[in-house]
This record gives C-alpha cells, structure tokens and sequence, in this order.
C-alpha cells in the first residue's frame, strides 16, 4: 500500500506494521492531510501488536502535519490495540526537536531517535 | 489608529548593521495558488543562510520556523489587494525574521489572543497536550505552528499590530532564531 502526498510519500510494510515517510510533508491545511491521515489509520488497523511509524527519511513535517499526527496517536490511544513506535533521525533537527511531542500525548509511545 | 506591541519585539538596536540582509516582497495569491510555494520559499531562505553555519542542523530548524511564518501569512491574509512582506537579517548567531502582511479583524483578533497566550503560559507542554485534545473533538483548521516554533526551538517571538483605515490590520510577526553553536565562519 502506497500513497503519495504532496512532495511526500507513504508506504505500509504491511508485514512488520511500518509507515515509512519519505520526502516533504507541507500541506496546506488539516483537510488536505486528510488523506495521510485515512491511510495510516487503514495501516493502523491491519496491525496487531506493534505499530511503527518511520519518519527517519522525512525531512519537513509542518504543524498542520503534526496536528495530524498527534490528533492520531490520541484517537488510537482509546483503542487499546497496537502500540506505536516512532523512528527519528537526529540528523534533522525538527525529527530530534518536536518527535517527541508524541510521547507527551500517549506515554506508552515509543520514540527512538538515531 | 492604535498600535500594539506584544512579546519580544525590536530586540536588535537600530542601526547595528547586519551580516546578512534578505527582503522579499510576496503576494498571498500567489503562495496560496501554489501552495508548494510557502516550501520553496522556506527552502532559500534556509539555504542563503547555511554558509554562516558549521552545523548543518540549522538549515533544517530555519527552514522549518520560517516555513510556519510564511504558511500563517498565506492563510489569515486579505488575499488579492494585500502584500506579504518578508525580512531575514543575521546578527552574528542571531537570525531575525520578520513576516509582515494584513489581515482582517478576526484573523487579528485571533493571532492577538493566540501571542499573549502564548507567551503567558508556563507550561507549554501542557497547552500542546490541551490543543490537540480540543482539536480530536471539534478537528478544526490547525493553528500550532507559533506553539511549535516556541515550544521546540531556540527562540523569541512578538508582534507589532497596527490598526489601519478599513477595519484592516498590518501585523508583523519577528521571530529571533538563535544559531545552534558559538563559531560562526
């Protein structure tokens, strides 16, 4: 499973439960991330116990962007399904500064940033 | 007509020349219509600065900050009449950037309310954790970039709003991004 959105893509490892996000993530507004939003909560709920979400190749993610992701990890969290995990790389500085708002939303995040 | 001065607002003194001077002059419409724009622009302002800097972190973290600034002056601009105005000057480690554009009551109303909450609250984490709580429940248009720049980055940030003729607003947003080491080339 695949999607491209803006100067980003997604793609599901369906496998191993991963998101790997590659590219620029800079839309404009929450409804355009509507559809990463529908495509990590699809990827989301063919997993079972651990979910992984790679940004390690994403090199911007705007607040818009980040709303998204975090608006996501709190509908998850009443779930009580498949835990979250969360690759960074501290070789891009907004990975190794604002990734770990994550955690702070759900402290059984996992976040590793290398 | 009133002008308000909110936060950290003409830290640098007046006169004091700059090592590095960027001005641009940008329309709404036009980053609105492309919206991959706001990136672009982001993208040179971050890259023009890099040289300055042994630690390539920088560009990303400047790119990144400046981006939420010309996306917030895309988005609440009186669109077709209005200008965006963009100034980055460097201070030894210290990066100012300035974002000027008009805005209408609301939009002014609502960035007033958002500053001074900002910079009022002690626990930013706190208001992150709160925003995004409110925001599962009602998913409104986002609105977090100021909170990010402030809560994840080496900053100070405030504003100038000036009332003008129309029920119209110049706001001007100055964000000072602190360099991420002491040697500059």
């Amino acid at each position: 499973m695949k999607i491209k959105a803006g100067e980003s893509t997604l793609v599901f490892d369906n496998e191993n439960g991963i998101v790997i996000l590659e590219g620029s993530m800079r839309l404009a507004n929450l409804m355009e991330y509507d559809v990463v939003k529908n495509f990590i909560k699809q990827a989301y709920d063919e997993t079972n116990i651990f979910f992984t979400l790679d940004f390690r190749n994403l090199i911007f993610l705007n607040s818009s962007g980040i709303t998204t992701f975090s608006m996501f990890i709190l509908s998850v969290k009443k779930l009580n399904k498949a835990r979250i995990k969360i690759l960074g790389s501290k070789e891009i500085s907004w990975q190794e500064k604002s990734l770990n708002n994550f955690n702070k939303l759900w402290n059984d995040v996992e976040i590793t940033i290398s | 007509m009133k002008t308000e001065i909110i936060g950290d607002f003409n830290l640098i003194p007046e006169g004091l020349p700059a090592e590095g001077v960027v001005h641009l002059d940008l329309k709404p419409i036009d980053l609105i219509t492309y919206w991959r724009r706001c990136g672009q622009t982001s993208n040179f302002i971050a890259n023009f600065y890099k040289l300055t800097s042994k630690d390539t972190k920088n560009e990303n973290s400047v790119s990144t900050v400046f981006n939420e600034l010309i996306e917030n002056a895309a988005k609440y601009s009186t669109k077709r009449e209005s200008e965006i105005t963009v100034d980055v000057k460097l201070y030894n480690t210290q990066l100012l950037i300035q974002v000027k554009n008009t805005c209408n009551s609301t939009n002014y109303k609502s960035l007033k309310n958002r500053l001074i909450k900002l910079l009022e609250t002690e626990d930013l984490d706190q208001l992150y954790l709160e925003d995004m709580m409110s925001k599962v429940e009602e998913n409104k248009s986002s609105g977090i970039g100021l909170l990010i720049i402030l809560k994840d980055y080496n900053v100070k940030i405030g504003a100038k709003l000036e009332e003008k003729e129309g029920g119209l607003y110049d706001t001007t947003i100055q964000v000072y991004y602190f360099m991420e080491e002491e040697d500059t080339l």
